[in-house]
């Protein structure tokens, strides 16, 4: 891994999911951010410019579920990849996405991370 | 008698002459006339003084004064007039003045028949008149009198003839009696000659016609028979028996009387001969001493009547025969309303005895409950002589009963008046068991429509009126009306979902789609509801569409029981995408750094413990879950009586009760290895509270005591993950472990659940 190594913002509502897939993000090599919904997502990205990927599930309770988080994303630090995952099928992800159905490995979700950075 | 009377009076006429007065003693008893005569002045008359009078005018004088009859004297040429008492009342309002004139002169409306009279009768001829008519005013007004006058002259003392005496005999009463009995002989004569039926009367032993009547000329054509010997006059008649019954009640006396006679009569006189039927009577007429003299033929041609009877009979078996064969029932009743006759079909189809349901018996048959109704109609029908109809069940020879419409008209006789009652029964069982099927089928069509909230619909689609049945305004949220054109619904339609509606091209080019859903705002109550709408078009025989037909439903409750469907759906693939994620994330946390039998097993048992707690959760539909329960039902795989749990209801979400479940199980796991449930003295006391010390907390704790010695553990393994780490984020707080001489106590201080409202 090159360094400096990017940040991955991870935003789950599920804390054993969210705190999974950190961890293994982290033992990927990564510096991981943790959220738990959109909210805090937004907060962590106005503080930490350095987020180059955020990896956000659709399916959240809040203010904005996982597709309106991707599309403020995209508004607002363009530069940012969008990584989508759901436990529903008949999701239609925005363009420039990356989706990755639940329940996924947590190798596929570091492959994609590294996918979406190339 | 009258030589006595006289001789009586006279007798008087001595007594008077006895008084003195010798000259008028030839006037005394004769009455108020006599008196008159006596003191009249004759001296101005042609008779001067009553003693000059010759002894022939005063015994004539004296005789008439004495009679009784009406009498008059006209003496001398010029007729000079006296009268007897009698004679006055013919005088009348003449009386007395007249007395002692020339009758020509006192009398002049006869003058002329007087001047006759005495001018005859002076030559010494009489006259005599028979029940003369004479104008005579007798009271006042003229009046018609009958009289006989008889006039014969009175001879003087030479001889000749010198005055005339007239007799006059009222015979007024005779003539009027006699006039009566001519006329009374007319009136027999008309009635004969205008009889209805014909006679004759026949005399002598060849019966030769004295007198026929209108009648019988009629019957023999206007022939003139009368002064013809039978056999001469109607020769037609020869060998048919008349003539030898004639002579055979000429001969016996006896009368012979015939009915509906055959006989082959000429009505005209050039007329073919022709059947007649004849009723007759020869009734033999005897002269006063017993013999037949004549016959008196009376009879009636009957022949009309015969053919109008044959007819009649003719109809009648017409009517028998054309009623036994129709299928239906047929009867007939008198016009008192009883029955009469029926066709065998009654027969047959009721079992009964011929003749056994005649009169009032008909009502056995009628079903008891219908009897009623029909007794009611059918009296109501004799009374007011109209249509009869009614509908009852009549019992069938096998019991069964089955429905009849019964029907009867009156049939007017010739008089005023009704002659019968012409009946049919027909069964309508059939039919009015589909008519009640149909209808209640129609009202279970209209109960399940009704039920369904599904209308009908019926579209004219040149002129876009749309009418609807039953339910269909209600749907739509309008008043009931007949019909609307369709532009008022296409204004419901929301606008977003009219491009599925049909619109004028669709509908003209049929090309509308036929099923569709689309949703209203209700004008009434600006409710939204979703309608279904399913129509066929009807097209006309160019294949044009003119009609659309169809049913409307509303199907707001199925559409929203969709949505929630579907919601559900989309929120179990959520729920269980994601507990296959935890089970994932457990599985490989759980599976990593260990052998795999260690691993399996371990596994197993979070398995359970996440197992336990989504039981929990599908009892409340995964809405909330109890503190007390997550914790009890997680703790059952430990020794139970080591543990004490304690704390205020507290609902958790969820997330909240898995993260808590699986957190119990890894430090029941760790204490039961290593920690206070690894020794049997040992104690762990679950408890939690709320602490109010600003914002309100929940403090939760997991306390050990009575256990072994225990450290903090050198190495943070995934059961640690799930208390410190997975428990806190879940609850949005904080986890502490603390490891003292009494053992592990875990510490969650986070923000207080928000708690699900109460209903």
């Amino acid at each position: 891994m090159s360094a400096p190594a990017p940040t991955v913002l991870v935003v789950e509502d599920e804390a054993l999911l969210l705190l999974s897939v950190a961890e293994s993000l982290r033992d990927d090599g990564w510096i991981v951010l943790e959220a738990t919904n959109a909210d805090v997502a937004l907060v962590q990205l106005a503080k930490h410019p350095d987020i180059s990927v955020v990896f956000t599930d659709i399916d959240m309770p809040g203010s904005m579920d996982g597709l309106r988080l991707a599309a403020a994303v995209r508004d607002s630090w363009p530069g940012v990849k969008v990584i989508l995952t759901s436990g529903k099928t008949r999701v239609v992800p925005p363009q420039d996405s990356v989706f990755l159905p639940k329940p996924y490995a947590y190798e596929a979700v570091t492959d994609a991370v590294r996918r979406v950075l190339d | 008698m009258v030589s006595a009377s006289v001789g009586m009076r006279l007798g008087v006429a001595m007594a008077a002459l006895n008084s003195g007065m010798l000259d008028l003693a030839f006037l005394s008893g004769g009455g108020a006339m006599g008196r008159l005569i006596a003191s009249f002045d004759w001296t101005s008359t042609p008779l001067g003084r009553i003693a000059d009078w010759n002894p022939s005018l005063k015994t004539t004088v004296s005789i008439i004064l004495r009679s009784n009859v009406p009498m008059c004297l006209l003496w001398g040429p010029d007729g000079v007039l006296l009268y007897n008492d009698a004679f006055s009342r013919f005088a009348a309002n003449r009386h007395p003045s007249v007395l002692g004139t020339n009758v020509c002169e006192g009398w002049p409306e006869v003058a002329e028949f007087n001047r006759n009279v005495i001018d005859t009768v002076l030559q010494g001829k009489t006259l005599s008149f028979q029940d003369t008519e004479m104008a005579l005013d007798l009271h006042g007004v003229p009046e018609t009198v009958w009289m006989n006058l008889d006039y014969s002259p009175v001879p003087d003392e030479t001889g000749l003839p010198a005055g005339v005496l007239a007799i006059v005999v009222d015979t007024t009463a005779k003539v009027m009696s006699e006039r009566w009995r001519d006329g009374e002989r007319d009136r027999l004569r008309q009635m004969f000659e205008q009889a209805p039926g014909f006679m004759a009367v026949l005399a002598g032993p060849d019966h030769v016609f004295e007198m026929t009547n209108a009648a019988y000329l009629q019957l023999v054509g206007h022939r003139d028979v009368i002064g013809l010997p039978a056999r001469r006059a109607v020769p037609e008649v020869e060998g048919q028996g008349f003539f030898e019954l004639l002579d055979q009640v000429f001969q016996t006396g006896e009368a012979f009387v015939g009915s509906a006679l055959p006989a082959r009569l000429q009505r005209r006189p050039d007329a073919p001969v022709e059947e007649r039927s004849l009723d007759l009577v020869y009734q033999p007429i005897r002269n006063p001493e017993g013999e037949v003299v004549g016959i008196f033929v009376e009879g009636a041609d009957v022949t009309d009547r015969m053919v109008a009877q044959e007819a009649l009979r003719q109809s009648e078996a017409q009517f028998r025969t054309f009623a036994e064969s129709m299928p239906n029932h047929v009867w007939t009743a008198s016009p008192d309303g009883l029955l009469t006759w029926f066709n065998p079909r009654v027969y047959s189809y009721s079992g009964a005895k011929v003749g056994a349901l005649d009169g009032m018996a008909w009502a056995a048959i009628v079903h008891p409950d219908d009897l009623e109704l029909a007794a009611g109609r059918w009296e109501e029908a004799i009374v007011s002589g109209v249509f009869y109809e009614t509908e009852f069940r009549l019992r069938r020879h096998d019991g069964a009963y089955r429905w009849h419409i019964a029907r009867a008209v009156p049939i007017l006789g010739k008089e005023d008046g009704i002659a019968q009652w012409i009946g049919t029964n027909t069964d309508i069982h059939d039919q009015k068991a589909a008519v009640q099927k149909l209808a209640d089928s129609e009202r279970r069509l209209k109960l399940s429509q009704n039920a369904a909230r599904i209308s009908a619909l019926e579209l004219d689609i040149a002129s876009g009126t749309v009418m609807g049945l039953d339910g269909f305004w209600d749907l739509w949220g309008l008043t009931p009306r007949e019909s609307v054109h369709i532009s008022v619904l296409e204004d419901i339609v929301l606008q977003e979902d009219r491009v599925v509606r049909s619109n004028p091209d669709t509908r003209t080019n049929g090309t509308a789609v036929p099923n569709v859903e689309y949703r209203i705002r209700s004008p009434d109550t600006g409710e939204i509801r979703w309608v279904s709408r399913n129509v066929d078009f009807v097209h006309d025989e160019t294949g044009k569409p003119v009609k659309m037909f169809g049913v409307m439903q509303d199907i707001t409750a199925r559409k929203s029981y969709e949505a929630r469907q579907s919601m559900l759906t989309h929120e179990l693939e959520h729920r269980i995408k994601n507990i296959l994620a935890m089970v994932s994330a457990i599985a490989s946390q759980t599976l990593r750094n260990t052998d795999i039998d260690t691993g399996r097993a371990v596994f197993t048992e979070r398995l359970r413990a996440l197992a336990t707690a989504h039981d929990l959760l599908n009892e409340t539909h995964w809405t909330d879950a109890s503190m007390m329960q997550v914790i009890g039902n997680t703790v059952t795989v430990f020794p139970v009586q080591q543990i004490t749990i304690a704390g205020p209801p507290i609902a958790l979400t969820p997330k909240m009760a898995l993260s808590l479940a699986l957190a119990i199980h890894e430090l029941g796991t760790n204490a039961l290895k290593y920690g206070a449930l690894s020794t049997p003295n040992g104690r762990v006391s679950i408890t939690w509270h709320i602490a109010v010390e600003g914002a309100e907390t929940l403090v939760w704790t997991w306390r050990e005591s009575g256990g072994p010695l225990v450290g903090k553990p050198s190495r943070r393994g995934f059961g640690s993950f799930l208390v410190e780490r997975v428990l806190a984020t879940d609850f949005e707080g904080e986890v502490r472990m603390d490891y003292t001489d009494g053992g592990l106590s875990c510490t969650l201080t986070a923000p207080v659940p928000a708690q699900p409202v109460v209903s």
